[in-house]
């Protein structure tokens, strides 16, 4: 008789256990904020970063004079502010709503691909209409410039995804962009610049000169002196950000310079991210484990984890972890050269800030992550890791397009090779996970789609890499 | 002070729709009979099917239900790939046109694929695999292709894609993602199949029709494999219903009913068949439909009503349509899913009972169309969202001079990330091959 007791009492036991597993998360395949619980303030971590045990030193040296000649007033006070939260303007909101909140996406396909135990959950940032995370400070950067008066903005890019942002922003808020592109890339990706006079922008390669430049007010005495000393110039991130400087110094009309990031008012506008997303876990029971991002300038991963760093930093989440993922190919934070005071653009002319450098003249390798091409990174950040808050893994070329193949055969997104680094070391946890059999809940900011640069994949399918 | 306006109605996952809609019965009641299709000679094309046509998909193809139940699993890896996808309203691209029109647009862009094709490529892909078949074959342009690559991943099945030579190789970048998924891409003609040979001679540069022709073939001759397609069948408008029965939903979340519903001749029906079906109940009155094409493609307007083939080299039965001809080549527009000398039969028969009105455009004037969006609303639309662009900014101006607050609804159908040849030809070139 008892055991036949036992045996019901174990059968209900079981079918608890199975309904039980019914409600918890598992089942949840997206999670849609609705536009009014979007974040009405950007958190500044400035406000918290002395409890990690130190506080950012301030930038320094000749640039700084500079600064109030190319940033508006209110982006500056916001650059230099220690005030935790600040409120985004009801206007910006309507500009975000156009592409806000995004989705927070389980990644259960996955998981079943690795045969992990963990959870995995990624914030869809790609589906924001240039595609990526970029246009969260590019919109909000052009709208106080426009609010102060200013009639343009002139930027530097690289691989494209920052000047198609800040274009776009352009368009919607009214503004004209004036964006000074990597020379090689010009010609290596078309698209882009396709992209970014369709909003209306004008592009240029960098260095350049007329004819060849064909918006004669946008000649810089710079681009003619690279080009003196080197008529082949490929041109790099450093010389562009010197040309948009120079461009935006001499104002033909009433314009400023736009930085994509490194900066803190980029990073406090890139906070929006990881505030949805907390609001999303909220919203399905969950808290992260670890958080993934990839890193360039150190935006998106510092939009994505600071708002959670917070917890951590006030002590509520001693466990959390922070992984920072960058380019084998260029490891400031892993190999630098030193940690201390460095300009952020080639020629110098920019404030130096104190970071984990590879040098200002530092030429990274021709890694498709153009994004993660930068030798130093934001100083807040730089902080955190210094002081041992977030961790820093570097991952190589051949391994990122690994996980690019896995991510698009399980879950169907192809990834930016700058975004596929931090799923690279998502990855690297899950599968570690699966040995030691810890069921964690892993987060990752998806910041980019890769549809722009499927170079890279094609010489990866073709074992073509240059970089390994 | 700007007042805080909804932009984006969101459909609560619980709410989404539960079975597809079939066009065949709501045509039935908008006293327009479904011809069928027929045999031009004693070779038994419509038996045919069945060597190339997954069963359960020529079951859906033939059948007269009303709806179909959406399988559970389907419905997952439709959410998976994006849906529900939210309604959007214009308010900037209304300001910009000074219109009192309301205008609602449903975000199909905002898919894994680039496009609304995933919500026909993943059912499809599901029941090829019930049905036992190893093997996927897609036929049509590339954006089909890229939706048919991420669907047999989901399936694990292998997969062999037919598109126009000419999309190949001007939307490129397609091809890389089919490759990532571990698709084999052939650009139609190819060399690769018997009738492909045969086609190269006669159309070089391929459209849906030689890939239509060559998926079959390929399909026909191996027992593992069944083609699916991502147009002109009734299967492919079932599976896009799922667009319009969430956009139902959401224009009674936001309290409004659509005065006029446009698209394309690529995303038109989808998003059109739950109003259509409440015209043919009676429900609703007066409500008004577009279907835009292209003036070099101008199949509805100058095409006759006729018995044709669907594809180039006529190995699949007649059907009656509105068509240009199986065998013209069809010049090089940039929608390269609308490269087809026909639309679908449905699609057809609605147009010849004067309940849907088409349009057609050339293609500077959808380029000034999709730039005035991509400047204010900020997606960059895709060649066929531009035709669905263009019919709503002349709804809109329309509207202003009539001083009527209209709600237009249309489909954008997709975004161009993936393909930019026409807009480097519009924008940095500043000539279209074709204007």
């Amino acid at each position: 008789m008892e055991s036949k007791e036992e045996k019901k009492i174990e059968k209900a036991k079981q079918v608890f256990e199975a309904a039980k597993e019914k409600f918890e998360p598992k089942s949840v395949i997206r999670v849609d904020l609705p536009e009014d619980e979007l974040p009405t303030s950007w958190y500044n971590i400035n406000a918290d970063l002395h409890k990690c045990g130190m506080r950012t030193p301030f930038p320094t040296g000749p640039g700084l004079a500079i600064l109030p000649k190319i940033f508006p007033p209110s982006l500056l006070s916001q650059e230099l502010s220690h005030d935790r939260w600040i409120k985004i303007p009801d206007e910006l909101l309507e500009y975000y709503k156009i592409w806000r909140p995004t989705p927070l996406h389980r990644a259960k396909r996955l998981e079943e691909f690795l045969r992990t135990p963990c959870r995995i959950y990624y914030k869809q940032e790609y589906v924001s209409p240039p595609g990526s995370h970029k246009p969260n400070t590019a919109i909000a950067q052009a709208y106080f410039n426009k609010k102060d008066g200013y009639e343009g903005l002139a930027t530097e890019t690289g691989a494209g995804q920052w000047g198609s942002a800040l274009s776009f922003s352009g368009a919607l808020t009214g503004l004209k962009v004036d964006v000074f592109m990597v020379r090689v890339s010009y010609y290596q990706k078309p698209g882009r610049r396709v992209l970014m006079e369709s909003w209306g922008a004008r592009c240029v390669p960098s260095p350049s000169v007329p004819p060849e430049r064909v918006y004669p007010d946008m000649v810089t005495e710079f681009a003619k002196k690279v080009l003196e000393k080197d008529p082949d110039s490929p041109g790099s991130l450093g010389i562009a950000i010197s040309e948009a400087v120079e461009h935006a110094l001499k104002k033909p009309y009433p314009i400023n310079y736009s930085l994509g990031s490194v900066l803190n008012h980029v990073l406090l506008h890139q906070t929006i991210v990881g505030l949805e997303a907390k609001k999303q876990f909220e919203l399905i029971d969950e808290y992260p484990d670890v958080l993934f991002g990839c890193t360039g300038g150190g935006s998106n991963y510092s939009g994505f984890t600071f708002p959670f760093t917070r917890d951590k930093l006030d002590g509520k989440k001693p466990e959390l972890r922070f992984v920072a993922a960058e380019a084998e190919a260029c490891p400031r934070y892993t190999k630098p050269k030193y940690i201390g005071y460095d300009y952020g653009d080639t020629a110098g002319m920019t404030p130096m800030i104190w970071m984990y450098t590879l040098g200002h003249d530092f030429v990274p390798p021709r890694i498709h992550a153009g994004g993660l091409r930068y030798h130093g990174n934001a100083p807040q950040l730089c902080t955190l890791v210094y002081k041992k808050v977030h961790e820093v893994v570097a991952i190589g070329q051949t391994e990122i397009f690994q996980a690019g193949q896995i991510l698009s055969q399980t879950e169907g997104i192809l990834s930016a090779p700058e975004t596929l680094h931090a799923w690279a070391a998502l990855i690297r946890e899950a599968r570690r996970c699966k040995e030691t059999g810890e069921k964690k809940v892993l987060a990752i900011n998806d910041s980019g789609h890769g549809w722009l640069d499927v170079r890279g994949y094609d010489e990866f399918l073709k074992k073509k890499l240059e970089v390994a | 002070m700007v007042q805080t306006r909804v932009h984006k109605i969101i459909l609560p996952t619980s709410d989404l729709p539960k079975a597809w809609l079939n066009p065949t019965p709501i045509l039935a009641k908008l006293k327009k009979e479904l011809p069928k299709p027929k045999n031009p000679d004693k070779f038994d094309r419509i038996a045919e099917m069945e060597k190339y046509w997954s069963p359960s998909l020529l079951a859906i193809e033939r059948s007269d239900s009303v709806e179909f139940p959406i399988p559970n699993d389907v419905m997952n890896l439709l959410i998976w790939a994006g849906r529900p996808t939210p309604l959007q309203r214009a308010y900037n691209l209304e300001k910009a046109l000074n219109t009192p029109a309301k205008i609602f647009y449903k975000r199909e862009d905002i898919q894994y694929g680039t496009t609304g094709k995933t919500n026909i490529a993943i059912p499809q892909a599901y029941y090829v695999a019930k049905d036992g078949f190893k093997r996927l074959v897609a036929a049509g342009g590339a954006q089909w292709g890229t939706a048919a690559s991420i669907a047999a991943r989901y399936q694990d099945l292998k997969l062999d894609v037919y598109i126009p030579k000419e999309s190949l190789e001007s939307k490129e970048p397609h091809r890389v993602v089919m490759e990532v998924n571990a698709a084999r891409v052939h650009g139609s003609p190819s060399q690769d199949t018997e009738v492909g040979k045969q086609m190269v001679k006669e159309d070089p540069n391929g459209s849906i029709a030689t890939a239509f022709s060559e998926g079959v073939e390929d399909a026909s001759k191996d027992d593992g494999a069944a083609v699916i397609f991502g147009n002109f069948f009734n299967t492919p408008i079932v599976f896009q219903s799922i667009a319009g029965l969430e956009a139902a939903a959401q224009c009674k979340m936001a309290g409004v009913y659509p005065d006029v519903v446009i698209g394309s001749i690529e995303g038109f029906l989808g998003l059109a068949l739950p109003f259509l079906a409440d015209l043919a109940e009676g429900r609703k009155t007066g409500t008004r439909f577009i279907v835009a094409g292209s003036k070099y493609v101008p199949s509805l307007t100058e095409g006759k009503i006729d018995y044709d083939y669907p594809d180039y080299a006529g190995l699949m039965p007649l059907y009656r349509f509105h068509t240009l001809g199986s065998k013209r080549a069809i010049p090089l527009i940039h929608a390269g899913e609308m490269r087809h000398h026909g639309v679908s039969p449905i699609l057809s028969a609605l147009v010849e009972a004067g309940v849907v009105t088409p349009k057609t455009y050339g293609q500077t004037e959808l380029y000034e169309a999709g730039t005035l969006f991509c400047r204010n609303q900020g997606v960059i639309p895709s060649h066929e969202a531009q035709y669905a662009i263009k019919a709503v900014v002349d709804e809109a101006i329309q509207a202003k001079s009539e001083g009527k607050e209209k709600v237009i609804l249309f489909n954008l159908s997709g975004h161009t990330m993936l393909e930019h040849k026409g807009y480097l030809e519009w924008i940095i070139q500043k000539k279209l091959q074709l204007p």
